[in-house]
C-alpha cells in the first residue's frame, strides 16, 4: 500500500516546488503585460485587458467653460506652446472635448458612440434665441426672491451670442463646481433653508400662535372667529409637524448626496416631488396674507424660503426641458470611427505645411532635415537642442568663456521667454520691440505704453540688464549681443510654431466613418478626444452618454502586449547601452578567463615545477576571501590606474577565477600524459600541446567554466555599481536598479525591464543547461 | 612527466620557468587584485583615510576598529558582567546535560550489571531535578520556560530512545547542541536575571550600527542556511526518485539561480508589496491578514532571506542530487535485504554518506550568506531596510562607509572584521567537519 501512494505524493510535492519556483516569473511576465491602471488591483488578477482584441474606455465630458490648465500635466511641447494652447481654447472652433479617464490606447481603430445603443443622439443646427429669452424671463420672474440666482439671470441677458448664453446658463445651472442645481449645492441649499426655518419656528412659533391679532375678541364676527381659530390650528400643526418633516427631508438628503456631481433631469424631478410632498401645505396657505399680518410674517420667514427652493428646482427642470426640446434633430446613426494616421502621412503633411509657411529658408531646411531623419516625437526637443547649441556657440565665438556663456545663455533664454509672453498678451507690438532691441534702444517704454504691469516690465528689464552687464564686463560688442537676443527670440518662436504645428497635425486622426457635421477628430497626447464640428454647437451633446471602444488587429494586439517593454526601454534611455556593455564585458571577461585559466590549469596539472603545491594551495586559499574585503583597495588601485568608469575596471580584475582553474585542472589531470609523449615525437611544444590536444579534449569542462563565468559576469552588481558612474559604461543589473529608482511604482514597466534583462541569460541557459548542471554537480564532488 | 623528473636538474628548472610563464597572467591579475589588496586592506584599516584627508592619510592605530564598536549610549551593564552570567548559564547547562547523559549511560550499565545502588542514585538524581525544575516553573508561571523544558525533554527522550540504534555520533552531537541551547534559554528564564551575552547583544546593537550589522548578518545566516539546506535536500531527494519529465523539474528549480539578483529582487519587491502583493494575496486565501513585508522592520531580514533561499535552492539541490547519485546502490540493496524502512535508510545510509556534500553546501552557503547585499539593496531601494537600519548587514555597512561616507579606513576595518568572522567560522566548520563528515563513500 505504501509503495502505491509513494509516487503520486512525490509528484505532488515536486509540482508544488516547481510552481513555487516558477510563480514569481509567471507573475513578472503577466504584470509586464498589464495596463497602468490594472497593476495595482486587489485581489491580484492574472489577466489583463491587453489580452483582448478590443477595449471599452471611460470618457469624461470636458465642458468648454471649465477648461483650466493643469500645468503639471503639460508635456514639453505643450509648455512651449502655452500661448497657442490658450488661444485654441479661446478660439471660435466648435469642439466637443472628452478626457480619457483610462489607459488611453496607443493604436487601433477607435469608435466613439455618443449615446448607448437604442438611444438616439439629438442636437440642433439652428437655435431660437427668442425662446431662450422667454425662458430666462420666466425664470427671472419666478425667482426674484432668490437674489443670487436672479442676478445671474440678469447678467445672462447681457450676453448677445445665443449659444454662449445657453452654455453659460447650463454651466451655471448644472455643471460648474458651484452650479445652482448641482447635487452638492442643492443639498446644502435645502439643508440651510430648512434648518433656518426650523430654527425660526422653534424660536418664534409660540409667538406666532399667541399673536395678539389672533386673539379672539368680543368684536369679532363668528366668521372671523372661525378664521382665527383655523389659522391658529394651522400654525400649531405646522410648528408641531415641521421637525419631523425636516427629519424626513434630511434622511432623503443623506441618500441623495451620493452620486455624480451633476444632476440628471429625473433626479431633479424626484427631488422636487419629495420636497413639494413634504412642504406643499406650508408653501401655499389658504389664508389671506393681506388681511392677516401674522400670515405675512409667516410667509416671509417660513413659506417663501421654502418656495425659493422649490422654484429653483422647478427652474432646473424647466431649463432641462427647454434644452431637450430645443434639439430638433434626432439620429440613431451617430458613430465616429477613427484611427491614427501613419507617421509617413504626418511627416508629409508636416513637410508640406512647413514649406508653405513664411519662415526663412535656413530654418526650414534645418527642420525639414530633422523631420526626414528622426522619430517625429523627438523632433521638437531636438530642434530646441540645436538652437540652444547654436546660442552657446555664438556666445563663445563672441568672446565669452565657457562658464560665462552658460549663465549668459540661460539668462537670454529666460529673457526671451518672458518677453514673448508679455508681447503675446499685449498684442501687436512685436515688431517695434524687436526693432528697438536690434537698434539697442530702450524697449521698455514700448512695453509700458501697452498696459503691461510695471512689475513685469521691471523683471524683464533686470533680466536684460543682467545680460548687458555681463557683456560689458567681458568687453563684448552690445550690438552683437542684441542681435543674438533677437535671433534667439525668433528661434524660440519658430520652435513654438513647429511644436504647435506638430501637435496639431499629429493629434488629428484619420476619420474612417463619421456624420457629416464632424469636421475633424483629435486625440491629444493620449489624454483627450476632441470632435470638431462644422456648424453645430457642441453644447447640444452635453446630455449624451459617450462610449469609446477600441479594436485592435493582430499586429496591434501584439504591439499592445509589448507596449510596456517599449515604454520601459524608452524611459530607461540607456538600456541599449546597458545591453551592449553587458554582452561585451561578459564575453571579453569569459574569453580571457578561459584563456588564462587553461594556461594556469595546464601548469598545475601537467608541469612539475618549483613551489607548485604551495602556489596551488595559495590559489585555492583565495577562494575563501570574500570579494568585499578587496573592494576598497581595489578601488584605490583602479583609480591609480585611471580605470574608474571604464571597461577595464569591469573586465581586468575578473579575468582570473581560481574556481575555473581548479575545475580545469581536475579535468586536465584525467588526460593521460602519454598523449604528450606521443605529441613530442611529432615535435609539438607544450603550448601547442595545450591548445591542440588538451583543449579539444576538454570541451565540456570549458563550456561549464565559461558559462559559470558568463552568467556571473552578466549578473554582477556591487562591483559595477562602485567602479562605474556613467550609464555609457554600466551594465544591466545596475541599469535595472537605477531604472527601479526612476520609475518607482510603475510595476508593469519594472517587470518588463526585469523580463528583458534576464531573457538572454535564461535562453542561453535553456540551450546549454546540460553542461551547466553537469558543471555545477561536479563542483560538489571533489 | 612527473615520473620522468625526479631530481632538480636543468630540465626541472627549465620547466619551472615555462610553468611560471604559463602562470604569469593569473599571477599578475591575482597579485594585483587579490594578494596585494588583502595586505593593503589590512594596512588601510589602521589608517585614517576619508574624504577630508584624501591626500594625506595618517596612521591612527586601532582607532578605526574602536570606532566600529563605539556605542552611542552607555549600557546598563558591562560586557564582563554579561560574559560572567553567560558562562554561569552555560556551565550549568553543560552540567545538567552531562548529568543526564551519564545517568542514561548508567541506566544502560545498570541494565547489564544490575546494580541496585546505581539505579537508585540515577532515579534520585532525575526525580530531584524534575521536581526542582517543575517547582521553579510553576512558581514563575511563564510560558517560555515551559516550552523550553518540553523541548529539552523531547530532545533527551529522543537521544535516549535512539541511542541503541544510532551507531554514528551525529545525532548525539545535534541532540546535545539543541539540548544545550534549550537548557541555556531555560536556565536564563527561570533565573530571572537576563544580563547575559544574548541580551547584551540585543542592547548593544541598538547603540552601534556595526554591531547591529553583525547581529543582522548572523540572524540572516542562521535563518537562511539551515532552511536552504533542508529544503534543497528535500528537493534533491524528490528528484532522485525516478520521475517523468525530470529535466523540466530540474530546470525549473535551477532558473532562479542563473537570473540576476537585481531582476529577481525587483520581482520579489512586487510580490512582497504591502497592498497589492501576490504573497499577501496567497496568504489571505488561508485567512491571514496583510503583512507589511517591506515596511515593517521585523520582516526585513526574513524578506531578504526568503529571496535568497528561493534563489539558491536549485543550486544546492543540484549539488545534493549529484551527491545522492554518487552513493553506491549496493548499500540500499543491502538495507532492503535487512528490511529497513525509508526513514532508516535515510538516517543510516543517505545522511552519513551524503555528509561530504552536506558539508560542502554548508560551507559554501555560510560564506555566501555572509556576503548578503544585492537583494537588500534592491528590495529597499538602496537603503538598509525601511527604517532603523533594520536590514543593515556587514557588506552593506562596508558599502555605506566606503561608497556613501567615503571613509576608506573604517570600511577596510569593517571588511577585515567580516573576513575574520568568515575565517573563524570556516575553520570551526572544518574542525567539526573533520570529526563528523564521513569520507568513506
Amino acid at each position: 500500500m505504501r509503495k502505491k501512494y509513494f509516487k503520486p505524493i512525490v509528484y505532488i510535492l515536486v509540482f508544488i516546488g516547481v510552481i513555487t519556483m516558477l510563480m514569481p516569473f509567471a507573475w513578472m511576465i503577466v504584470t509586464s503585460f498589464k495596463l497602468d491602471s490594472e497593476v495595482e488591483s486587489w485581489p491580484p488578477q492574472w489577466t489583463s485587458e491587453n489580452f483582448a482584441f478590443s477595449r471599452q474606455l471611460n470618457l469624461n465630458l470636458v465642458r468648454s467653460e471649465d477648461v483650466s490648465i493643469d500645468f503639471s500635466s503639460l508635456t514639453i511641447e505643450e509648455f512651449f506652446n502655452l500661448n497657442t494652447l490658450l488661444q485654441s481654447m479661446r478660439s471660435e472652433e466648435k469642439v466637443l472635448s472628452y478626457s480619457v479617464d483610462d489607459d488611453a490606447p496607443y493604436r487601433g481603430i477607435m469608435t466613439l458612440k455618443l449615446s448607448a445603443a437604442g438611444n438616439p443622439v439629438s442636437y440642433s443646427k439652428k437655435f431660437d434665441n427668442n425662446k431662450l429669452n422667454e425662458l430666462i424671463n420666466l425664470l427671472s420672474e419666478e425667482n426674484v426672491e432668490n437674489k443670487e440666482f436672479y442676478s445671474f439671470l440678469q447678467t445672462l441677458n447681457g450676453i448677445e451670442d445665443p449659444e454662449l448664453k445657453i452654455s453659460s446658463l447650463l454651466n451655471q445651472m448644472f455643471y460648474k463646481e458651484n452650479a445652482f442645481v448641482s447635487r452638492k449645492n442643492m443639498v446644502s441649499f435645502v439643508e440651510e433653508t430648512s434648518l433656518s426655518v426650523l430654527e425660526y419656528l422653534e424660536k418664534n412659533g409660540s409667538k406666532l400662535i399667541g399673536n395678539s391679532k389672533l386673539k379672539i375678541t368680543d368684536e369679532d364676527s363668528s366668521e372671523e372667529r372661525l378664521e382665527k381659530e383655523e389659522i391658529k390650528k394651522y400654525l400649531e400643526s405646522v410648528v408641531e409637524k415641521f421637525p419631523t418633516k425636516v427629519g424626513k427631508l434630511s434622511l432623503f438628503l443623506d441618500d441623495f448626496i451620493k452620486g455624480k456631481p451633476e444632476l440628471a433631469i429625473e433626479e431633479i424631478n424626484k427631488f422636487e416631488t419629495e420636497f413639494v410632498n413634504l412642504f406643499s401645505d406650508i408653501m401655499a396657505t389658504e389664508f389671506d396674507s393681506e388681511k392677516w399680518s401674522v400670515m405675512r410674517v409667516f410667509d416671509k420667514y417660513v413659506s417663501s424660503p421654502l418656495k425659493t427652493v422649490s422654484n429653483l428646482l422647478k427652474a432646473g427642470d424647466m431649463t432641462f426641458r427647454f434644452f431637450g426640446d430645443a434639439q430638433e434633430i434626432n439620429t440613431d446613426d451617430f458613430e465616429i470611427a477613427f484611427r491614427f494616421k501613419p507617421s509617413e502621412a504626418i511627416r508629409e503633411e508636416l513637410i508640406r505645411s512647413i514649406g508653405e509657411s513664411g519662415y526663412s529658408v535656413s530654418e526650414k531646411t534645418l527642420v525639414l532635415d530633422l523631420i526626414e531623419k528622426n522619430d517625429l516625437e523627438k523632433t521638437t526637443n531636438m530642434l530646441m537642442g540645436i538652437f540652444d547649441e547654436q546660442l552657446s556657440e555664438n556666445l563663445i565665438s563672441l568672446g565669452f568663456d565657457k562658464d560665462k556663456s552658460i549663465s549668459v545663455s540661460s539668462s537670454i533664454k529666460e529673457f526671451t521667454e518672458n518677453l514673448n509672453s508679455e508681447i503675446n498678451s499685449a498684442g501687436k507690438i512685436e515688431n517695434d520691440v524687436i526693432a528697438a532691441i536690434t537698434a539697442n534702444d530702450n524697449f521698455s517704454e514700448i512695453l509700458a505704453g501697452n498696459d503691461i504691469p510695471k512689475t513685469r516690465i521691471s523683471v524683464i528689464n533686470s533680466q536684460y540688464n543682467k545680460i548687458m552687464g555681463s557683456a560689458e564686463s567681458g568687453n563684448i560688442d552690445l550690438a552683437k549681443i542684441n542681435r543674438l537676443i533677437v535671433k534667439r527670440y525668433e528661434d524660440s518662436k519658430f520652435v513654438k510654431y513647429y511644436s504647435s504645428l506638430y501637435t496639431k497635425i499629429s493629434s488629428s486622426m484619420e476619420i474612417i466613418k463619421a456624420p457629416e457635421i464632424v469636421k475633424d477628430v483629435r486625440y491629444k497626447n493620449r489624454r483627450s478626444v476632441e470632435i470638431v464640428f462644422d456648424s453645430v454647437n457642441p453644447i447640444w451633446f452635453w446630455d449624451e452618454n459617450p462610449e469609446l471602444k477600441v479594436d485592435y488587429s493582430v499586429s496591434e494586439w501584439l504591439a499592445n502586449l509589448f507596449q510596456n517593454y517599449v515604454n520601459a526601454w524608452e524611459t530607461g534611455k540607456y538600456f541599449g547601452n546597458y545591453y551592449f556593455n553587458t554582452v561585451l564585458v561578459a564575453t571579453v571577461t569569459t574569453v580571457l578567463d578561459i584563456l588564462f585559466a587553461a594556461m594556469a590549469a595546464f601548469a598545475f596539472s601537467k608541469l612539475n615545477f618549483f613551489g607548485k603545491n604551495f602556489l596551488f594551495s595559495l590559489f585555492l586559499a583565495t577562494m575563501m576571501v570574500p570579494g568585499e574585503v578587496l573592494l576598497v583597495p581595489n578601488y584605490i588601485t583602479l583609480s591609480k590606474f585611471g580605470w574608474i568608469d571604464t571597461y577595464y575596471a569591469l573586465i581586468v580584475p575578473w579575468t582570473v577565477s581560481v574556481f575555473v582553474i581548479f575545475l580545469m585542472r581536475q579535468h586536465f589531470m584525467s588526460i593521460p600524459n602519454e598523449l604528450y609523449d606521443a605529441g613530442r615525437i611529432d615535435g609539438i611544444s607544450k603550448w601547442g600541446f595545450l591548445w591542440k590536444i588538451i583543449i579539444p579534449l576538454s570541451k565540456p569542462v570549458i563550456i561549464t567554466g565559461a558559462l559559470l563565468k558568463f552568467v556571473g559576469s552578466w549578473n554582477s552588481f556591487l562591483w559595477v555599481l562602485i567602479v562605474t558612474k556613467s550609464p555609457e559604461v554600466r551594465t544591466l543589473p545596475v541599469g535595472l536598479s537605477n531604472f527601479n529608482s526612476d520609475v518607482g511604482t510603475l510595476y508593469n514597466q519594472l517587470m518588463a525591464a526585469s523580463t528583458f534583462s534576464m531573457l538572454p541569460i535564461v535562453i542561453l541557459f535553456l540551450f546549454v543547461q546540460k553542461y551547466f548542471i553537469q558543471g555545477i554537480s561536479r563542483t560538489g564532488l571533489k | 612527466m612527473r615520473n620522468v623528473l625526479a631530481g632538480h636538474g636543468k630540465k626541472y628548472w627549465k620547466e619551472t620557468f615555462q610553468a611560471y610563464l604559463f602562470l604569469l597572467p593569473s599571477f599578475v591579475i591575482l597579485g594585483i587584485f587579490v594578494f596585494w589588496p588583502i595586505g593593503y586592506s589590512f594596512v588601510l584599516s589602521f589608517f585614517k583615510w576619508d574624504f577630508a584627508n584624501q591626500k594625506n592619510p595618517y596612521f591612527n592605530g586601532v582607532e578605526n576598529y574602536a570606532r566600529l564598536f563605539k556605542l552611542d549610549m552607555p549600557l546598563p551593564y558591562s560586557f564582563f558582567e554579561a560574559l560572567a552570567y553567560s558562562f554561569a548559564y552555560a556551565a550549568a547547562a553543560v552540567l545538567i546535560l552531562k548529568l543526564i547523559s551519564v545517568s542514561l549511560n548508567m541506566k544502560k550499565a545498570y541494565g547489564n550489571q544490575k546494580s541496585i545502588y546505581r539505579k537508585s542514585v540515577v532515579f534520585l538524581g532525575i526525580s530531584a531535578s524534575i521536581v526542582f525544575i517543575a517547582t521553579t516553573v510553576f512558581a514563575r508561571m511563564e510560558i517560555y520556560p515551559v516550552l523550553f523544558l518540553v523541548g529539552a525533554l523531547a530532545v533527551f527522550l529522543n537521544i535516549w530512545f535512539s541511542k541503541p540504534l544510532a551507531k554514528n555520533q551525529s545525532s548525539g552531537l545535534w541532540g546535545n547542541l539543541i539540548g544545550f541551547i534549550l537548557l541555556y534559554a531555560f536556565l536564563k528564564y527561570i533565573s530571572g536575571v537576563r544580563f547575559e551575552l544574548y541580551d547584551f547583544l540585543q542592547v548593544t546593537k541598538e547603540s552601534s550600527v556595526f554591531v547591529k550589522s553583525i547581529y543582522n548578518t548572523l540572524y540572516y545566516v542562521i535563518l537562511t542556511t539551515p532552511t536552504g539546506i533542508v529544503l534543497s535536500l528535500g528537493i534533491a531527494l524528490l528528484l532522485n526518485v525516478p520521475l517523468k519529465a525530470k529535466a523540466f523539474y530540474r530546470t525549473s528549480f535551477f532558473i532562479p539561480y542563473i537570473t540576476s539578483v537585481v531582476a529577481i529582487s525587483l520581482v520579489w519587491k512586487w510580490i512582497f508589496n504591502d497592498e497589492y502583493g501576490m504573497l499577501n494575496y496567497l496568504m489571505s486565501i488561508f485567512g491571514a491578514s496583510k503583512v507589511k513585508w517591506l515596511t515593517d522592520e521585523m520582516w526585513t531580514i526574513p524578506t531578504i532571506s526568503i529571496v535568497a533561499v528561493w534563489k539558491n535552492l536549485g543550486y544546492n539541490a543540484i549539488i545534493f542530487l549529484a551527491g545522492l547519485q554518487s552513493i553506491d546502490k549496493f548499500y540500499y540493496e543491502a538495507a532492503d535485504v535487512d528490511g529497513a524502512r525509508s526513514i532508516q535508510k535515510f538516517r543510516h545510509i543517505t545522511w552519513p554518506l551524503l555528509s561530504p556534500t552536506t558539508f560542502f553546501v554548508l560551507i559554501v552557503s555560510v560564506i555566501g550568506n555572509f556576503k548578503v547585499f544585492t537583494q537588500l539593496y534592491v528590495l529597499y531601494d538602496g537603503l538598509p531596510g525601511p527604517y532603523n537600519n533594520s536590514g543593515m548587514t556587514m557588506v552593506f555597512y562596508i558599502f555605506n562607509k566606503f561608497y556613501k561616507d567615503q571613509r576608506m579606513g573604517e570600511a577596510s576595518a569593517a571588511a577585515y572584521v567580516l573576513f575574520m568572522i568568515i575565517i573563524v567560522l570556516t575553520f570551526f566548520q572544518f574542525r567539526v567537519g573533520k570529526q563528523k563528515v564521513n569520507y568513506s563513500s
